[in-house]
């Protein structure tokens, strides 16, 4: 009985994550998604369609620096996807990393300052 | 690396379970003892707290442990909005934990109100009432989130020496 439960055990090996060391192994395994990040400039900014689908205001848009801005803070991210989906820039995105932790509050707040097309 | 892969990963090799003991001993004697507090949640956050002691995430193997006393506890794990009712509890808590202490908030709750923000017994963030070491955001934030919420926030006291 003993050595049947032992073989199993052996045969399934580690089961517990190695997480903290082998980060890059351990996420990739999983499709879900904690908050979005900004990936790109947003080339309209007079559209605020990912404003508008904010159902917590995270994403707001701003003046930075004389010129307008897309402003998201995670920190009132829900992750229900709406920017992702409605952007037609896809300015939003899933990140590969699932795992977000910042030490300091302001590190929460990304700001993509609006750009043109012709540059 | 393709370029379609957002948000980079990197492997960190500062922190393994004899790295994290080893960092641990200089200031807070080989383990951390955690006391999470609710002050307000719809219980997501504490699903994912749960999970953190199942034999899959394990964190006992980093040292860290739940304790039932924030007289016995080194780090305060804040989950939900806080609310009126449990304002002077939290400052209770913190009140009674020995230095030095961590504090991390833990969803979007506790980071900023998300969908209660708007409420009136809604007290305003986490970070207005008690500093913060350690931010994770998610709604709710998964295990790894929390785990290394808790990475930052050890490794936020590195070089702080106990008197």
């Amino acid at each position: 009985m003993w050595a049947k439960w032992l073989l199993a055990g052996l045969a399934s090996g580690r089961v517990t994550t190695t997480y903290p060391r082998h980060r890059e192994r351990e996420l990739p395994k999983y499709r879900v998604h904690s908050v979005p990040v900004m990936n790109r400039p947003c080339s309209d900014f007079g559209c605020a369609e990912c404003a508008e689908a904010c159902p917590t205001d995270a994403i707001t848009i701003v003046q930075e620096r004389g010129r307008d801005a897309v402003r998201l803070d995670v920190a009132a991210c829900i992750a229900c996807g709406r920017c992702v989906d409605r952007c037609p820039d896809g300015v939003f995105a899933w990140p590969e990393a699932i795992d977000r932790a910042e030490a300091s509050r302001e590190r929460l707040i990304s700001t993509e300052e609006a750009t043109t097309h012709d540059g | 690396m393709t370029a379609d892969r957002v948000g980079a990963l990197a492997d960190w090799d500062d922190l393994d379970e004899r790295g994290m003991s080893k960092r641990l001993a200089g200031y807070f004697g080989h383990s951390l003892h955690i006391r999470h507090i609710d002050v307000g949640s719809c219980n997501a956050c504490e699903s994912e707290v749960l999970a953190l002691s199942n034999p899959y995430y394990n964190l006992h193997r980093l040292g860290l442990f739940f304790t039932h006393s924030p007289r016995h506890a080194d780090v305060l794990l804040v989950t939900g909005a806080l609310t009126a009712a449990m304002a002077p509890v939290l400052r209770e808590t913190y009140d009674a934990m020995p230095r030095p202490r961590l504090v991390v908030a833990v969803g979007v709750c506790a980071l900023h109100g998300g969908v209660f923000a708007n409420s009136s017994r809604f007290m305003g963030p986490v970070d207005s009432v008690l500093p913060v070491d350690a931010y994770i955001p998610g709604c709710p934030p998964n295990p790894y989130a929390l785990l290394n919420g808790l990475r930052q926030a050890i490794l936020s006291r590195e070089g702080v020496k106990l008197k």
